[in-house]
């Protein structure tokens, strides 16, 4: 009984070290396909946050809180990224199917850390319009939305080639370095 | 003595298996179940009086990509508008709303001869989204981007 106990405590220890020392931004880049995604943060709207301290990968891509839901997406995450590493070609590095993926994974409180106010903008002045239905929608206000905030804000902190031509990414697209040189 | 150590070893090996399945299996069930983000059991649309109508106006600020996609294409140019495929969301149109219209029957409403020419050379395909990657942009979303529309068009 005691060596299984020893054991438990021993593989939570290990598992609690390799969350922790996986979960840096420098862990997150140091694959070489996730260069291009910190280099895009620095450029993007999210570089940093309102203190001007550099926003982490962690801090949009996991859940705040530890828990069953932190556990679940951060082995899922981090053993399919082993794999398509090790194991994928190309084609799997697909980003346009990668982004639906992250997506549905982004926890929407993870953002409301940040923006706790949905009725203002960024700048503290009251929302458009169509930000206000749309919010309320997703409060349950006003009608019901089944999308999370990532659903509805695309390219909050990464742009590929394939958005850039979008009037909304304009601002975005023109601070960006090309992806050849940004890589 | 001995044969009691082997299976020993060998039940521990099946715990360590057991375990791993199990644990690997709920993680793979959580992440696609609670994650998927249903919040409400079926999506209303916007509920937004007066605006009801204009589609487009809305949706350049609430889906920004999809109406320029649309604005871009030859339905947006032809003012194929998004109703003509999507009905009205308070369901007063003539034709049901969806979100994901069934293309056999919306798109054959005005392509029947293209469709039923493209059965002949390809078969039934009924996904219009998977290929079209050649006319770029004539449907909005990465219609013609798709891994998929790659490996159909090699072949
Ligand atoms: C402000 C929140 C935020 C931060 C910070 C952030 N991401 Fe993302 N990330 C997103 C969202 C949202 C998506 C979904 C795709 C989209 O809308 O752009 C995404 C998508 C991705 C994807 C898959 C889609 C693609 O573009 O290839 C990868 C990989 C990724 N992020 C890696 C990173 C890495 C690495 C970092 C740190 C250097 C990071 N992210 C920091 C919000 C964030
Ligand atoms: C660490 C804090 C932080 C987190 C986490 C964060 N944001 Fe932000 N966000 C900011 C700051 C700061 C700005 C303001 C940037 C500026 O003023 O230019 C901003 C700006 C924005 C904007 C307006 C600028 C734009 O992109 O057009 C949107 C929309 C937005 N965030 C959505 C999100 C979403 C969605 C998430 C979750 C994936 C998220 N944010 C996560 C801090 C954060
Ligand atoms: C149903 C779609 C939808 C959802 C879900 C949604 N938003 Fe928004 N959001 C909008 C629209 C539309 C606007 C207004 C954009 C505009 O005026 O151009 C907006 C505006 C914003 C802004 C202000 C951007 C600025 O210009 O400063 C922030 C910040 C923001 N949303 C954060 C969030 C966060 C955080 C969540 C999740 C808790 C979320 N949104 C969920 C549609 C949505
Ligand atoms: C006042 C703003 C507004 C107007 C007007 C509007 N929409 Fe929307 N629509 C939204 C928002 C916000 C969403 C995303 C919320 C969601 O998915 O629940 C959306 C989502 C959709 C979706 C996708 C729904 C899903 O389940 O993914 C379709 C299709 C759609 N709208 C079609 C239309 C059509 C057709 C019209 C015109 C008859 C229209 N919309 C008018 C705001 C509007
Ligand atoms: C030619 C027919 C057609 C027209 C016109 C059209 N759509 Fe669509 N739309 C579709 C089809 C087909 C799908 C489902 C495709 C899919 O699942 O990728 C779809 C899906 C959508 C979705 C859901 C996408 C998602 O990511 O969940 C939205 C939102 C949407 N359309 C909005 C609009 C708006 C707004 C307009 C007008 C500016 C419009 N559509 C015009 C055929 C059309
Ligand atoms: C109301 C009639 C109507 C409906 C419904 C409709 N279309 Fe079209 N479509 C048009 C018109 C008009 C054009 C422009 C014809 C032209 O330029 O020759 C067009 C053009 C196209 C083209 C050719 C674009 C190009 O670059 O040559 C494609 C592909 C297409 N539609 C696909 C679809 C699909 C897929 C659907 C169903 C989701 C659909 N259409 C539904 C009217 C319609
Ligand atoms: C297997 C891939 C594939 C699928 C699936 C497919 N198409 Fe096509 N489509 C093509 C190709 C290739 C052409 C060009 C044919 C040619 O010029 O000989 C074409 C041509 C067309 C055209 C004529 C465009 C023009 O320039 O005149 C229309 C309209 C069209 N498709 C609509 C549809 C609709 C609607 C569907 C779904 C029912 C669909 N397609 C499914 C590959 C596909």
């Amino acid at each position: 009984m005691a060596t299984v106990i020893v054991v438990a405590l021993v593989l939570i220890g290990v598992t609690a070290f390799a969350f922790q020392a996986t979960s840096s931004t420098d862990f997150c880049a140091s694959c070489h396909e996730m260069k291009r995604h910190r280099t895009e943060l620095k450029f993007s709207p999210h570089a940093m946050d309102a203190e001007k301290q550099p926003i982490a990968c962690v801090q949009c891509h996991l859940p705040n809180s530890f828990g069953p839901k932190y556990v679940a997406i951060k082995t899922y995450l981090g053993v399919k990224d082993v794999l398509v590493h090790t194991f994928g070609d190309e084609d799997d590095f697909y980003r346009a199917e990668l982004q639906v993926t992250a997506r549905t994974f982004i926890d929407d409180e993870s953002c409301r850390a940040c923006h706790e106010d949905m009725m203002k903008t960024t700048k503290d002045k009251p929302i458009s319009i169509e930000g206000k239905l749309a919010h309320e929608s997703y409060l349950g206000k006003n009608g019901c939305t089944n999308r999370g905030c990532a659903n509805c804000h695309h390219n909050t902190a990464h742009l590929p080639d394939f958005d850039r031509r979008y009037v909304v990414n304009a601002d975005f697209a023109a601070k960006l370095p090309s992806e050849k040189e940004g890589m | 003595m001995e044969d009691q150590n082997k299976c020993c070893k060998n039940k521990w090996v099946l715990l360590v298996v057991a375990l791993l399945i199990i644990f690997g299996g709920s993680i793979l069930f959580y992440t696609q179940t609670a994650v998927s983000g249903t919040k409400c059991e079926a999506a209303k649309h916007l509920k937004s009086g007066e605006e009801a109508g204009d589609c487009y106006t809305c949706h350049l600020k609430t889906t920004p990509k999809i109406a320029q996609d649309w604005f871009e294409s030859k339905h947006g140019v032809m003012l194929v508008k998004c109703f003509v495929c999507h009905g009205l969301p308070d369901g007063t149109g003539s034709i049901e709303y969806s979100a994901n219209p069934d293309p056999n029957y919306i798109c054959r409403r005005c392509h029947d001869p293209a469709v039923t020419m493209m059965e002949k050379k390809f078969g039934m395909r009924a996904e219009c989204n998977d290929c079209h990657k050649y006319h770029s942009n004539s449907v909005h979303h990465d219609a013609y981007s798709t891994t998929e529309s790659k490996k159909k068009m090699d072949q």
